[in-house]
């Protein structure tokens, strides 16, 4: 089935696989630990309450009805990031705001990841001054960059599923740093 | 009569399967990185303003008593609830009696003030 | 009306008025530092003057101009009675003159606080102090507002550099010069922030509804003193999205200012870029033709109704908790307004579609059959969401008699837009004083004497019916003819003539590369958006990039009135009075 010699399908696999229109890369009956466990991560993300700016606004509507983020899984934006698996930094970072998100960072369980949305978050935007961090990639290990001012919804999509794809393939149920 | 009750049993186990898989399972399955922001108290990023020990107000305890008195109140009701027509007119004004006491303390603690938060 | 004021003055206080200026229809008096507290008291209360509404005070640092001293504090002051606006300018007493006696950071040039006159300045004049350095003598509690607690340096001044990071157009991961990209620099460990000396977090809990937190629509913290359940008070800190819009403002062309204008609210982009545009006109003494001027009110119209849409659903789930029904709802309707704004422009939020002298360009030909198409399924929508909300009880019962305002406490504070109508005070600039051609427009002004949050909630249910009303008259009055005014010394020349004429060229060539110069002068315009007055305030110096750009958020000021009205409530009160203030976080904290 062209599963490599460490025993874990690498990312490229897994998307052939699925391209060929197999449903897991081992099949069901006899499906390792991780797949499962993976399987049920990547399809729960559930973000955390967290919008900054312009992007925020774009955030709220990727889950109204019209877009629906809760068809990618993310039912619940939950409000305490004990709960949340997923921060989307939505917004311009301040020189102010950097310590708090990286407190909230830091007070979520593992496993967590970090979606940079928009411009701002990515890169500092249209702001290069004094004020706004350029990036918050500064501060927090992000997984996606989602490029936009501000992106589509269907963009944040695209990004939820890299990054439910990204999930699927940690091994070892991998923890980051 | 105890036959009755294997359905009961049944759902107590299974219950108690689920319950305690739930529990155990994240234990060995999860990662463990505990971090000294873990096990600090949530305050929306910020630190807190000292700890959470004041004095609480009476207000609260008032509220969740009476909660409780109630609550328990209508606890009562389901028995009577599930064989309502075998009970017929007797038990009708049984259930009648029991919900006109109850109604007049609840008037008597309206009238007293004790459910206004002030 | 107002030269019989700046005589009434000048014979008062011979002394105290340095000197007074026109520029485009508006007046400026500089006053002395010494005597500005009586002036400012004579202003309020003359019955001539009655300047009972403080619109703006910002900082000015005059080093490039060459005028002395070098600080000065510029005042926006607006009568309600009399309709008209005079600007105010103190320079600030140099920290040598005044042997040495400095704020909180010492030798900072001072100019005495008006908190006691006007209650709008308690905020202002701290964001003026926290971002330009000028100490207000004798104000309640000068503290930094926008920048961290612990910052150095006051940032609008000219010799604080713009910071920011050099962008590189090639990227190669080997070089060492890219190793810090996207690895994690440390940041500083939190730090308690300081309370206002009225809040007691020994005998009562105080408690963050911090920067992250589902009710407060956006970065804001309010730090807020419990008893119980009851609300003791409440002190908001800003300054978690301060982006430096001012600075960037003076660093950059005024039409490449234009796209920054929709980032600030960005819920009403169209407005934002209205009240700028408005104002490097008024500058430029530029003529927009009526198409152009239409079209303006059209869309700013059509994004007063997004922005209320956006409001609504965010009060109701802020009040009813976890249920998004009727967030979802306002928010299909406001999808079709996006949908109309990426027809015209492309964008659906960060719109920048209105340039100085006019659109950017034409409007497209299926316009007019989409907006009639969503105004006959917006009424629809309308007619569900005031039945849902209008009579519902629990509506009622958590909106009526909470977060009460009477106006003069509003207007002691400084507050503008619908939460000023709610109070009792008809004021609405796009009756008193219209621009972009709203006098050629029918509507109503809904107010309201209550002062309450239903009241809040009715009125701007009532401004979507008006908004309504003046979409449909714009597309009415909507005739084809240039969308762009024809002064090729501002406005660029249409794509079709840079390739036959060589004028065309020229001036297109000078517009990108150099930009237009603006006489030298000050002004300063205000204009109605959603959630209040939004101000921009432009000192110019003569070259293509303005020396001063002043924004006035109106959510900035607005928020001033959390605490008057949420203390003594519940913290269930709270949260719907944080709801209908409507506040826009990028506005507050620029």
């Amino acid at each position: 089935m062209g599963v490599a010699a460490g025993g874990r399908p690498t990312p490229q696999e897994i998307e052939a696989a699925q391209a060929q229109g197999k449903t897991g890369s081992l099949g069901v009956a006899v499906a390792r630990l991780e797949d499962v466990v993976n399987w049920g991560r990547s399809n729960s993300v559930w973000p955390l309450l967290f919008g900054l700016a312009c992007c925020a606004i774009e955030q709220i509507t990727a889950g109204m009805s019209r877009f629906d983020i809760a068809r990618f899984g993310s039912e619940v934006f939950r409000a305490s990031p004990r709960q949340a698996d997923l921060i989307i930094v939505s917004g311009r970072v301040s020189n102010k705001m950097a310590p708090v998100i990286r407190r909230l960072y830091d007070q979520m369980s593992y496993p967590k990841w970090v979606i940079a949305m928009g411009d701002c978050a990515s890169c500092g935007g249209p702001f290069n001054n004094y004020a706004i961090i350029q990036g918050v990639d500064k501060i927090l290990p992000v997984d996606v960059y989602v490029p936009g001012c501000p992106p589509r919804p269907e963009a944040l999509f695209y990004a939820l599923t890299m990054l439910q794809k990204k999930i699927k393939a940690e091994e070892k149920l991998g923890v980051r740093e | 009569m105890p036959a009755d009750y294997t359905p009961i049993l049944i759902f107590f186990l299974i219950a108690s399967v689920i319950a305690a898989t739930t529990l155990i399972l994240p234990h060995y399955l999860g990662p463990r990185r505990p971090n000294k922001a873990k096990s600090e108290v949530i305050e929306s990023g910020k630190l807190s303003y000292g700890d959470a020990r004041r004095r609480i107000p009476i207000q609260y305890y008032m509220v969740a008593m009476l909660f409780i008195v109630f609550d328990i109140e209508v606890l009562f009701f389901y028995p009577w609830a599930v064989l309502f027509w075998d009970l017929k007119w007797y038990g009708m004004v049984q259930i009648g009696i029991f919900t006109l006491l109850l109604v007049e303390s609840y008037v008597y603690i309206r009238k007293k003030g004790a459910l206004e938060w002030e | 009306m107002v030269d019989t004021i700046v005589e009434k003055l000048k014979t008062r206080f011979s002394d105290g008025v340095k000197g007074h200026s026109q520029f485009r229809d508006q007046t400026t008096v500089t006053v002395d530092p010494a005597q500005f507290h009586e002036v400012a008291l004579f202003l309020r209360d003359d019955e001539d003057c009655r300047f009972d509404l403080l619109v703006d005070v910002y900082g000015a640092d005059r080093l490039e101009l060459g005028q002395s001293p070098r600080f000065a504090a510029n005042y926006e002051l607006y009568s309600i009675p009399h309709n008209t606006f005079l600007s105010v300018i103190v320079p600030a007493v140099d920290p040598a003159a005044a042997n040495g006696q400095g704020g909180p950071d010492g030798n900072l040039p001072s100019i005495p606080s008006v908190t006691d006159v006007w209650s709008t300045a308690n905020w202002l004049e701290r964001e003026t102090y926290d971002l330009m350095g000028i100490e207000f003598t004798r104000h309640p509690w000068l503290r930094r507002m926008m920048m961290p607690d612990n910052w150095v340096g006051h940032p609008l001044r000219k010799d604080y550099p713009l910071g920011g990071e050099p962008v590189y157009f090639s990227h190669d991961q080997a070089n060492p010069r890219f190793a810090h990209l996207g690895r994690q620099i440390m940041v500083g460990p939190s730090f308690l922030t300081e309370l206002p000396a009225e809040m007691d977090s020994e005998a009562h809990m105080v408690v963050n509804m911090g920067p992250q937190h589902p009710a407060t629509h956006g970065v804001l913290r309010l730090a807020v003193e419990l008893d119980g359940e009851t609300v003791l008070a409440v002190s908001p800190e800003l300054g978690y999205l301060h982006s430096g819009f001012e600075k960037t403002g003076e660093n950059k062309r005024y039409e490449k200012f234009i796209p920054y204008c929709d980032r600030m609210d960005y819920t009403a982009p169209m407005n934002n870029n209205l009240a700028f545009v408005l104002a490097v006109e008024k500058l430029l003494e530029v003529e927009v033709p009526e198409y152009a001027q239409y079209a303006r009110v059209l869309l700013a119209e059509l994004n007063r109704i997004a922005s209320y849409m956006v409001w609504l659903g965010t009060h109701a789930m802020d009040v009813s908790g976890t249920i998004h029904s009727l967030l979802m709802y306002c928010f299909q309707a406001r999808e079709r307004i996006l949908d109309i704004f990426e027809m015209v422009c492309g964008a659906r939020m960060t719109t920048s579609y209105f340039s100085v002298g006019g659109l950017r360009w034409p409007l497209p030909g299926a316009f007019e059959a989409a907006v009639n198409a969503f105004l006959a399924e917006f009424r629809e929508y309308m007619k569900d969401y005031e039945g849902m909300l209008t009579r519902n009880p629990i509506w009622l019962s958590r909106l009526k008699g909470v977060g009460y305002l009477s106006a003069e406490e509003a207007v002691q504070l400084g507050i503008t837009g619908p939460m000023l109508r709610a109070s009792g005070v008809s004021l609405d600039l796009r009756k008193q004083q219209p621009y972009s051609g709203y006098d050629q427009f029918e509507f109503d002004v809904p107010t309201s004497t209550d002062g309450d949050c239903y009241a809040r909630y009715e009125l701007r249910v009532n401004e979507v019916q008006q908004s309504v009303r003046i979409v449909e008259q714009a597309l009415a009055k909507l005739e084809p003819g240039p969308y762009r005014t024809a002064d090729r010394k501002v406005a660029l020349p249409p794509r079709e003539e840079i390739s036959t004429s060589m004028e065309a060229l020229i001036h297109h060539f000078k517009l990108v590369t150099e930009g237009y110069r603006p006489p030298q002068g000050q002004l300063y315009t205000v204009a109605e958006n959603p959630k209040g007055w939004l101000g921009f305030g432009l000192i110019s110096d003569g070259t293509a990039t303005p020396h001063r750009l002043r924004v006035r958020g109106p959510s900035f000021v607005n928020l001033q009135a959390t605490h008057t009205m949420a203390k003594g409530g519940f913290v269930s009160d709270l949260v719907t009075i944080i709801g209908s203030i409507d506040v826009v976080l990028g506005e507050v904290d620029r």
